[in-house]
């Protein structure tokens, strides 16, 4: 399921036009594009209004900054990291707080001090997974820190690369790293506590 | 399961499923790996179970947004490109 872009994005001749802020080049990036920026946008939390206008602003953003784009980073990696930037200044949630989560305490009693599980995860009950966990997941969701959501969203659901996801955020692997741990244990986590367990 | 010198501890696999470094680990770490998963129950649970929550968030998220939607938007930001350069 890994998405490739068109190959023309990558060539020296298509950077320049865009640099150069060339519309057609600009109306190829917007429309091959858009529908992720604005998909992330509302995986990682904003109501539908809120995202159709972070995700406009993006691309206005990305069009007035293209003169500076060096593709150093791909096309796609220098949107991400706009709207990381523009979910920043919109929403406090963004902020870094990566000091300290209550997630890695309840991860603390899952292990003895050898490293065994001493409370083990539960057998997940298959069906009910699969009748309810929409609605289960949405709220889980909503317990993610924004930024960290962003993040396991990029990775899950669009499939970016850890090389990538990096750039766009602005944080180091190891950061990402124990973004994506807590993310996806906080998930885990919250399914577990709502009954996806053993019948 | 028991602590074996050499063999993962359930802790170590729970990090590197969960940041996903499994994918940096060398041949003989992803065969280590694997050995602990085929040996440990709770593990190879743990590791299905984060694959599967993957997959969920996949298919509740990621389907195409409304295209009109998007050309709504297309529009307004290619109208402001035109504006913006004249
Ligand atoms: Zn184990």
């Amino acid at each position: 399921m890994a998405y490739t872009p068109p190959p023309e994005f990558g060539t020296p001749e298509f950077l320049v036009r865009l640099q150069r802020q060339d519309r057609d080049a600009i109306q190829k990036v917007v429309h091959e594009f858009l529908p992720q920026i604005l998909r992330a946008a509302r995986g990682a939390g904003l109501q539908e209004h809120e995202a159709d206008d972070v995700t406009q602003q993006v691309f206005l953003t990305f069009i007035e900054t293209l003169p500076r784009f060096e593709g150093r980073s791909q096309v796609r990696t220098w949107l991400f990291g706009i709207l990381y930037h523009k979910l920043r200044e919109a929403r406090r949630g963004f902020q870094k707080q990566d000091k300290h989560d209550d997630i890695d305490e309840t991860l603390e009693t899952r292990f003895d001090d050898r490293g065994m599980w001493q409370n083990p995860p539960r057998k997940a009950d298959n069906d009910l997974w699969d009748q309810q966990i929409r609605k289960h997941l949405e709220e889980c969701l909503e317990t993610v820190p924004e930024r960290h959501r962003l993040a396991f969203v990029l990775r899950e659901v669009e499939g970016l690369e850890t090389k990538e996801i990096c750039n766009a955020l602005d944080v180091s692997g190891t950061n990402l790293g124990v973004i994506l741990y807590r993310a996806r244990n906080r998930l885990r986590e919250c399914l577990e506590s709502r009954g996806f367990e053993e019948r | 399961m028991m602590k074996v010198p050499g063999m993962f501890s359930c802790r170590e696999v729970h990090e590197h499923a969960s940041m996903g470094t499994y994918d940096e680990l060398g041949m003989m770490a992803r065969i280590r790996f694997a050995m602990h998963l085929m040996m440990c129950v709770h593990c190879a649970r743990y590791v299905r179970q984060l694959k599967a929550l993957g997959d969920y968030a996949r298919r509740m998220l990621g389907g195409q947004p409304d295209p009109e939607r998007c050309e709504r938007i297309e529009t307004v930001v290619m109208a402001s490109c035109d504006g913006h350069k004249h």
